[in-house]
């Protein structure tokens, strides 16, 4: 590991709406300048963006940000200060008449915890700042730090929830996963370096890493929003419909992540099984180390995808799942945590099994 | 028709096109006149989609604009893809926004998203 580099592991915020008026756009009629003052707050800027009927998506020089009618999904890496967000995008909802019902933080384990600023230097503080942030209405609350028990290496990460609700019954039709990978593998990362003189901008550099990567097969229906950075690194967010994805690589070699997430129905077959989805988006990474967090946010939690996801990334990624952890958040539903690294290395020359 | 009376009632004639500037279409005459009119050229017509839904394309507004007036030997027309949803349809123009460049009634490129380096790098490269 090396003693100090840019920060992948992302900070994400999620807040939800309900809406006074019968206006069909809510919060995607928040003006851009209004926006990029708060995106100023937390500092990062847009660098790509794109939309649908659905909703808006834009990509961040730390991340993305997605404003559907009545939810906003921000989601950023370094050491941005992430919460800043929180009292802004409340008062720009407010403007609209749309009230906050809920609101969920959530992130893994930094790599480098001791870089980052106040209050991210320790989740409870983070936690006492989310709440100063949110009205009493949200009264159903928790916070937790899911932390695997094995001790057989040190890739053990911990998966950190916070929660805020209005009602107690969960009501987000979509399934939310949240995919952390380490430790990526040497020869698929270097997709994401951009070549000496290669004469393209950042968005013609980041269609051929979504091409070389093949993170455009992942899910063949959506639009991808795609953006290179210099030297390295690579972004991008998915539009399919109202549902997202993105996707974002931090490549260098010593602390090396990527993230996939996405917004997904358990019962939509055109859009792929979540264990198929899940192993195409793996599979781009070859990681050492994957973490996947998955939300079930209506009441319909069924452990029989949870177990499937497992046999799936065990036989067609050779991945053993170490640890699986669940709990129960009020207003945001089932959260599943688990940690995963391979049965045995892909390139070991001496042939050893782990 | 042909006057240049400006008048609030008056949609601007279809064979006018202001260089430098986006021309917002109206009418779907304004649409057929213009793009009729471009097919005998080998001037480029950039078709730029937005919709009022699109945060994207508000986001890119001024950038487009400064774009737009570096060249003032292209069409620019700004189509919404509500209002028009049949040449919305067309190009299939559901992820905004989007630049469809034509030359001589047929689609040669396109770029979507907000994304200005690549509007100038494809501009650029069509405009001869």
């Amino acid at each position: 590991m090396a003693v100090s580099g840019f920060e992948g592991f992302e900070k994400r915020l999620e807040l939800r709406f309900s809406t006074t008026n019968n206006n069909p756009m809510g919060l995607r009629l928040i003006d851009f300048e209004s926006l990029d003052q708060v995106l100023n707050e937390v500092q990062c800027t847009v660098v790509s963006a794109v939309a649908n009927h659905s909703f808006d998506a834009y990509v961040l020089s730390e991340s993305s940000l997605f404003v559907y009618p009545t939810k906003i999904i921000i989601k950023t890496c370094g050491t941005t200060q992430l919460l800043k967000s929180i009292r802004p995008f409340i008062h720009l909802a407010r403007t609209l008449s749309l009230t906050l019902r809920a609101c969920r933080y959530s992130r893994g384990s930094f790599i480098f915890p001791k870089a980052q600023p106040f209050p991210y230097t320790s989740f409870k503080d983070e936690v006492v700042i989310v709440e100063e942030s949110l009205p009493n209405s949200l009264r159903y609350r928790k916070a937790s730090v899911m932390t695997p028990s094995n001790n057989n290496n040190n890739h053990s990460r911990a998966w950190h929830v916070f929660t805020a609700s209005a009602d107690v019954a969960p009501d987000e039709p979509l399934v939310v996963v949240e995919v952390c990978m380490t430790e990526l593998d040497r020869v698929n990362v270097r997709s994401f370096f951009r070549r000496k003189g290669d004469g393209k901008n950042s968005d013609s550099a980041g269609k051929e890493m979504t091409r070389l990567s093949g993170i455009d097969m992942i899910n063949a229906n959506a639009f991808i929003c795609d953006f290179a950075f210099d030297p390295c690194g690579y972004s991008m967010n998915g539009v399919d419909g109202d549902r997202y994805s993105t996707i974002h690589v931090t490549p260098e070699d010593g602390f090396s992540y990527a993230s996939f997430e996405c917004g997904l129905s358990l019962y939509d077959d055109g859009h792929g099984d979540i264990s198929e989805v899940l192993t195409r988006a793996i599979d781009v990474f070859r990681p050492d180390c994957v973490s996947v967090a998955t939300t079930y946010g209506g009441e319909d939690y069924d452990h029989e995808v949870t177990k499937r996801v497992e046999r799936v990334l065990a036989k067609k990624l050779g991945l053993k799942c170490r640890s699986r952890l669940v709990d129960e958040f009020p207003g945001s539903g089932t959260v599943v945590f688990q940690s995963f690294t391979p049965r045995r290395k892909y390139y070991s020359p001496e042939g050893g099994e782990q | 028709m042909g006057s240049n009376v400006s008048s609030v009632h008056d949609v601007p004639s279809s064979a006018e096109t202001k260089n430098g500037l986006v021309v917002e279409m109206e009418s779907r005459r304004q649409w057929r006149s213009l793009f009729d009119s471009m097919k005998g050229s080998n001037k480029l017509l950039v078709i730029d989609f937005t919709a009022a839904w699109c945060g994207p394309c508000k986001a890119m507004e001024p950038r487009v604009k400064e774009i737009v007036s570096r060249y003032p030997e292209a069409v620019f027309a700004r189509v919404d893809v509500d209002r028009f949803m049949d040449v919305a349809g067309t190009y299939r123009a559901n992820t905004l926004p989007a630049f469809v460049f034509v030359k001589r009634g047929e689609e040669i490129d396109r770029v979507v998203g907000a994304k200005p380096d690549e509007l100038v790098y494809k501009i650029e490269k069509h405009r001869v």
